[in-house]
């Protein structure tokens, strides 16, 4: 045991932890959806479940979700705080976000929080030492504000106990800055280089607890290093420390996962660590001049060691309770194509870049545009159906629709002084294509439609028998409505073109659709 | 678009209904069937600025032989208020449906270029017989064509259960304007005198001319016996008119009266002359429409 506390260690009982952790893959109108922060935010849990003694129950994992969600976990680590102090115990709670922010806010989906709110929520918790890891766009703007710089590096003294109290914010960019998630480790590179601090990449004095600060350093110099080349250009993560006393904090205790992988110092390099179980980079550790340690659950996984044609691969099997070395001889080459790991990242993006799918039902009436049609042909019938769509990244829209519908009306014939009784029973389905505005709770989209259409009209009263037209009608569709979340209500519009000529003659057989549809998006 | 179209198919059209209007269309009409002199209830009196008696016996008959048209036309019109109730490529059937206690059946047939035969018939406990037929040729349209159509009054009777006899025929022409010849063959109903009577009316090119025979009593001929009097009235609507009569019989004995009135185009007499000096003669003949005394020529 080095000199550090294990603030979560059993033998402290008296030290309580819990955490929040907040990932959210959407913002707010106009973003991108990522494709990682709700992945990275599932990759702390773990860490901080395995390793970082927390338990269960007391991680509030918030995926996806607003605004309120996240005040809601917020309060119920705010009444365990509020409890334990009153047991007497000494309060340590983390909170992690990784989504979108701008300067003013975190952006969870269409809601937000201020990053004021942010730090009043922190110190409402009551919890002695509140920590927050924030990895998203601008996140250096909280630590700006509190007057936090730059820094390379920080270190502590540590005691046998809980000495300090106050906040500590580290913010994966500077209030400027974008912070980036890469493809090739299946994460952002803040939240890629936390976890694998905190699973024993930053554990450079070897004593097998990664501290606050040792945390900060590694993440610190890995992020600048790896986005300097990138095209945004690096991402500085920044901190903002506002404790009082002494100490250092425990982030996580290698041991405590029970098990371990060993990389040698007899083999220095670079490993990338996969696991194979659950599809993710949990570490990347740099093997110098020692043996360096991971805590990681028993598992497969995949050890990789990338040389600039090729990877070295070892498949390997974490024992349960125990530790594994790393062989050198189990590695074997592999090419880049067939980088295991990163078809199943891939795999993880071409999910995130599936398009959102929405169900609708509407009704309405389909009505010909000319009134000489309606009134000798056509009369407007009701339509009742559905629709689902398919909302891409890029704004496109693509949908599938079906309806039926009926309707009765009089034919006025020249030269007849009575109308001709007449029912017209329709049928179709559709397929649209098109844009739409941003993703906003009021929002419309325009686009082509192409409709199949089956219309049948029948004489009741009269021995003329029934008569149809089937055909395909080119067309267009505009569409605008309010989605205020899963549900939305829309007002739908198509005009279609119907090439059929009625009597050898050009009837101007358009028809229109004004339709109200009640949606449910996923 | 064109390829579009090759995926269309279908067989949707209302020439069925076209075709019921145009078999309608055969049948008489108001317009086409009955005779319009200008003026109506104008009580006549021989004197300038008042309505001129001929005038006013012209707008009479014209009445009458209307009211006997109006009573095929109400049948007639009954039918083509409804919708056929059976068709066939070239007929189209009504009924049977109930008139006054009679079923009535209509049909209208048609062959060759544009002939329509139509026939109304009435059926009664053992009473079954056609009431009005005729026969229509098409023109340009079906409507303007020209045919004839007859009434069967005491057919008529029997199924209605009222004392008539006698036939009605018209012969129309409507290509060119309206042509009617009107024929009463012993046309009676309850006891009245049977009737027998011609009319011919021609309105072609907004000129109208109405010839009929019938009688009348000249005032202080010192006969109460009518005359026979063939009378042609002729008019313009936008200018006036003029009636020409020929009186024979009646307190004339053997004489011949030729007698012309003409009126402006507010109907009223502008010049009186007859050829016995029976009537004052009144007016200036400069004011005539016409100059030439015309007599009948189609009765």
């Amino acid at each position: 045991m080095s000199l550090a506390l294990l603030l979560a260690a059993a033998a402290h009982a008296a030290v309580q932890r819990w955490a929040v952790l907040v990932g959210n893959n959407s913002g707010d109108t106009g973003t991108q959806p990522l494709y990682f922060a709700e992945l990275d935010a599932r990759k702390m849990h773990r860490i901080l479940t395995d390793q970082g003694g927390i338990s269960e129950p007391d991680v509030k994992l918030v995926l996806g979700k607003g605004r309120n969600e996240v005040l809601f976990a917020v309060g119920a680590v705010r009444e365990a705080v509020a409890a334990a102090k009153a047991r007497g115990d000494q309060t340590v709670v983390f909170f992690y976000y990784s989504g979108h922010a701008d300067a003013t806010q975190l952006q969870l989906g269409r809601t937000g929080l201020s990053w004021e709110e942010l730090e009043l929520l922190l110190e409402k918790t009551g919890a002695d030492v509140r920590v927050a890891l924030v990895d998203a766009c601008q996140s250096g703007t909280i630590t700006r504000t509190k007057g936090g710089t730059l820094a390379p590096g920080f270190v502590f003294d540590v005691s046998e106990r809980l000495d300090a109290s106050g906040t500590v914010i580290i913010t994966s960019s500077t209030g400027d800055e974008a912070s980036q998630e890469s493809d090739a480790v299946g994460g952002s590179y803040f939240t890629h280089f936390l976890a694998s601090a905190l699973t024993g990449a930053a554990d450079v004095n070897r004593d097998g607890v990664v501290t606050l600060s040792e945390t900060y350093q590694y993440v610190y110099h890995k992020t600048v290093y790896e986005t300097a080349g990138t095209r945004t250009g690096p991402q500085h993560p920044t901190y903002e420390w506002d404790l009082s006393g002494t100490g250092d904090l425990v982030m996580t205790e290698l041991d405590r996962a029970g098990s371990n992988l060993i990389f040698p110092a007899a083999n220095p390099g670079t490993y990338a660590v996969f696991d194979v179980d659950h599809k993710l980079f949990v570490a990347e550790v740099e093997v110098t001049d020692s043996d360096r340690r991971l805590a990681l659950r028993p598992g497969h996984y995949l050890v990789q060691r990338r040389h600039p044609t090729y990877l070295a691969v070892a498949r390997l099997t974490v024992p349960v309770y125990g530790s594994l070395t790393v062989d050198p001889g189990a590695f074997s080459r592999a090419e880049y194509e067939e980088d295991l790991a990163k078809g199943a990242i891939d795999r993880v993006i071409r999910r995130a870049r599936l398009p959102r799918v929405s169900l609708r039902v509407f009704t309405g009436a389909k009505s010909f545009a000319d009134p000489t049609v309606q009134a000798a042909y056509f009369p407007t019938t009701a339509a009742a159906g559905g629709e689902i769509r398919f909302n891409w990244r890029s704004g496109q829209w693509t949908s599938f629709d079906f309806q039926g519908g009926s309707g009765t009306g009089a034919l006025a014939i020249d030269g007849l002084p009575y109308a001709i009784p007449t029912r017209v029973s329709t049928g179709s389905a559709g397929f649209g294509i098109g844009y739409a505005t941003r993703d906003a709770p009021l929002r419309a989209g325009a686009g082509l439609h192409l409709e199949g259409v089956y219309l049948v009209r029948s004489f009741p009263g009269q021995d003329v028998p029934s008569q149809s037209i089937s055909t395909i009608a080119p067309g267009l569709a505009a569409w605008a409505g309010w989605y205020p979340g899963h549900f939305d209500l829309e007002l739908q519009l198509r005009s279609h073109y119907l090439p059929y000529l009625v009597d050898d003659r050009d009837r101007g057989m358009g028809f229109n659709e004004l339709l109200l549809a009640l949606g449910w998006r996923f | 678009m064109m390829l579009l179209a090759l995926f269309a198919c279908g067989d949707v059209s209302n020439s069925v209904f076209e075709e019921d209007a145009a078999f309608v269309a055969a049948l008489p009409t108001e317009e086409h069937h009955t005779m319009d002199v200008p003026g109506s209830g104008l009580t006549a009196k021989a004197e300038l600025g008042e309505t001129p008696e001929l005038l006013a016996v012209s707008i009479s008959v014209a009445t009458d032989v209307n009211s006997a048209i109006f009573d095929i036309l109400g049948t007639v019109d009954e039918v083509r208020a409804l919708p056929p109730s059976h068709r066939t490529a070239n007929s189209r059937g009504w009924g049977p449906y109930l008139h006054d206690g009679v079923d009535v059946t209509a049909t209208i047939e048609r062959s060759g270029a544009g002939r329509f035969d139509w026939v109304f018939a009435g059926e009664r406990a053992e009473e079954a017989a056609p009431v009005v037929w005729g026969t229509h040729y098409a023109g340009q349209t079906v409507a303007e064509g020209d045919g004839e159509f007859t009434w069967d009054h005491a057919a008529w009777g029997r199924l209605w259960g009222q004392d008539t006899a006698g036939e009605l025929v018209v012969d129309y022409d409507n290509r060119d304007g309206v042509d009617l010849l009107v024929q009463l063959a012993g046309v009676r109903t309850g006891g009245t005198i049977p009737w027998d009577a011609s009319y011919a009316y021609r309105f072609v090119d907004e000129a109208g001319d109405f010839q009929y025979l019938t009688t009348y009593d000249l005032p202080d001929d010192g006969s109460n016996d009518p005359a026979a009097v063939r009378v042609r009235t002729r008019w313009l609507p936008t200018v006036g008119g003029r009636s020409d009569a020929v009186l024979t019989g009646g307190g004339l004995a053997d004489r011949t009266m030729s007698w012309t009135q003409c009126w402006g185009v507010d109907l009223t007499l502008s010049y009186q002359h007859d050829s016995l000096g029976v009537t004052e003669d009144l007016g200036d003949p400069a004011s005539c429409a016409w100059g030439d005394f015309a007599e009948v020529d189609r009765l």
